[in-house]
């Protein structure tokens, strides 16, 4: 019992850990510093407004959508360290999504257990891992449209960690516009898992998870975990019986290294290890001996001292640390980007050498649109602001602003398109901050003939929005 | 008395039925609201209120129910569906262990990885999670 209550202290710890910018529960809005480019080792969606680093499939997924311009070394270097080292005890103590279900697996209800119909489902976590995280945003790289597939067509975290999370915060009610069929899909999706988990244990953990297909082809080799002493065992199959996952033998592929059949185990025979340390088990082996050492009290007190700083540390970091930029607007406050304030002036250079001075389109309908190469609803969209400036060539400006944050050669880019409208890169920033951008992408800013704002959000648009907003500014 | 010991026998048949119940009211709910809505105007704070809102009192029964579970130490495996299969003896040769490599082995391992990490570093990997991490990802949070 007291290792079970340790092992839910340390999977709560992480979730506190990758969650640690408890600010962005309060302002609605998630953490942009630069930590956030650390992978954690669990499946923690980073558009979570606690999250403080990145969630390492969605990672995986971006760098393979990018592979046409670049290998994803980065990412993949990561996940090779994660797994070599812990396998798939990331998916028994560090993962919260892991931890959500088990909490909810503990309402007390008739249970499913393991059969051979969950054995066999429990392959389908690596044929989702093959086609959805691998091959289909390869395949949309190649047409240069970035696609995390797991993350849009499946994954929970995302809609319970992201959409849940910034959504029920008051701040965000004008995203509520932007819900729709996908949303419906996810959310539908997430309630039977929720459903399923109360009485099947770790359901996503078993048949949908493609962090844990990954983890789980290194859990024989990996550092930390189970150990099973040949020398003990009598093959009495107690722990595989005991074991809720669909494991086959203890510390195999499905095991999740939770080191419940430790107690179940008559023998002593197995054994939680990091490396040659025994952390868990194997009771009899009081002494230390040449093979296999024991971590002592005070090595435990410091590992604890270590994790307990690295969470004040993390906590003091994400919540505390200035990380947004100011929005360079002149002290009059008549400007801004609200609706009905007057835009800030700016000059950006165009991709085709120009440069765009908005003071020259006064007299004009302004349609400002912010996008990013590494955005596919901004890339989708594209074509109806080029329908928009040819259906209005006198009349309506349109002008596409890339982000600061630019992976690929944008003027490259573009080269593969027969776009007729101008394009520029705010390569500080400063511009886009003063038009109110915001984390999310696509955003549309018109302005009227005077510079006036009358509309500015985030959103996909249609032509046909477009059109009737290109009116209405009229 | 008699009442409760009836009641302590079903607790955990009657929160599974509101359990699914819960869950299939809030699916169907979700579907209405959807096809009720139109473009660009489906879903809106009130509209999520007003629909978490019916189910409010069922919720409420849950959890009051899944507390006197914990009250009446009730154990959350009280009843199997399906039976699992015979504790099998396993086959010598299937026993499970861990192939812990040579030391040499893991340190190549982890210089490889080191070696891919500075790579990506250095080719833009890094950027390219930190720009995606760092703005909100609409697609992954159902927004599109």
């Amino acid at each position: 019992m007291k290792k079970e209550k340790n092992r839910k202290l340390i999977q709560l710890y992480a979730a506190l850990l990758y969650n640690a910018h408890l600010k962005g529960y309060i302002e609605g809005d998630i953490y942009t510093g630069d930590i956030k480019a650390i992978c954690v080792p669990g499946l923690n969606c980073y558009s979570c407004p606690g999250a403080i680093g990145a969630c390492p499939l969605g990672a995986l997924q971006n760098a393979l959508a990018s592979s046409g311009n670049r290998a994803p070394y980065y990412v993949l270097g990561i996940l090779l360290v994660f797994a070599v080292t812990f396998g798939r005890t990331i998916c028994g103590w560090l993962c919260p999504a892991g931890l959500v279900q088990e909490l909810v697996y503990k309402i007390p209800t008739p249970k499913l257990v393991k059969n051979r119909i969950t054995h066999v489902f429990s392959y389908l976590k690596y044929i989702i891992l093959i086609i959805f995280v691998i091959a289909i945003p390869l395949w949309y790289s190649i047409q240069k449209l970035p696609l995390p597939a797991f993350c849009k067509y499946i994954c929970p975290a995302g809609t319970l960690g992201g959409a849940v999370q910034l959504l029920a915060h008051p701040t965000n009610a004008d995203k509520f516009p932007m819900l729709g069929a996908l949303f419906t899909k996810k959310w539908i999706i997430l309630i039977l898992l929720l459903c399923m988990s109360v009485f099947i244990y770790r359901v996503f953990c078993r048949f949908l998870c493609p962090l844990g297909a990954i983890y789980s082809l290194f859990n024989r080799f990996s550092l930390i975990g189970i150990c099973v002493n040949q020398d003990k065992c009598t093959n009495c199959g107690q722990c595989t019986a005991s074991c809720s996952m669909d494991t086959k033998m203890a510390g195999d592929h499905e095991c999740i290294q939770c080191g419940k059949c430790i107690n179940e185990c008559n023998h002593n025979a197995i054994t939680f290890q990091a490396g040659k340390y025994v952390i868990m088990g194997g009771e009899e082996a009081k002494e230390n001996t040449e093979k296999i050492k024991r971590i002592t009290k005070r090595e435990k007190t410091i590992a604890a001292s270590i994790m307990a700083a690295l969470l004040c540390v993390a906590l003091v970091f994400s919540n505390f640390l200035p990380m947004q930029k100011e929005p360079a607007v002149p002290a009059n406050t008549s400007y801004g980007h609200e609706k009905g304030q007057q835009a800030v002036d700016f000059t950006l250079a165009t991709v085709d050498g120009k440069s765009f001075h908005l003071k020259e389109y006064r007299g004009k309908v302004v349609v400002l649109n912010l996008w990013a190469t590494w955005c596919t609803p901004c890339v989708n969209e594209l074509p109806y602001f080029e329908k928009l400036h040819r259906a209005h060539p006198d009349d309506v400006v349109v002008l596409a602003i890339h982000s600061d944050l630019v992976t690929d050669d944008v003027q490259e880019y573009l080269s593969g398109y027969s776009y007729t409208f101008p394009f520029a890169v705010d390569e500080d920033g400063k511009t886009i901050a003063s038009l109110g951008g915001s984390t999310m992408l696509p955003q549309t800013i018109i302005l009227d003939k005077d510079g006036v704002v009358t509309y500015n959000q985030v959103g996909s648009v249609t032509y046909e929005m477009l059109e009737t907003l290109v009116d209405a500014a009229s | 008395m008699k009442f409760i010991s009836i009641l302590k026998k079903k607790l955990p048949v009657i929160i599974a039925f509101l359990v699914i119940t819960l869950c299939a009211g809030l699916i169907i709910e979700t579907l209405i609201i959807y096809f009720h809505g139109t473009d660009g105007a489906i879903y809106s704070r009130e509209i999520a209120k007003n629909g978490l809102g019916h189910f409010l009192p069922l919720l409420v029964l849950l959890l009051v129910l899944v507390l006197l579970a914990v009250i009446w130490h009730i154990p959350e495996n009280n009843q199997v569906l399906k039976k699992s299969s015979k504790r099998k003896r396993i086959p010598q040769q299937a026993v499970g262990k861990k192939k812990h490599l040579s030391a040499k082995i893991y340190i190549l391992i982890y210089l490889a990885g080191l070696i891919l990490i500075i790579v990506g570093i250095y080719n833009g990997g890094l950027k390219d999670v930190l720009i995606k991490a760092a703005n909100i990802c609409t697609e992954c949070i159902g927004l599109g």
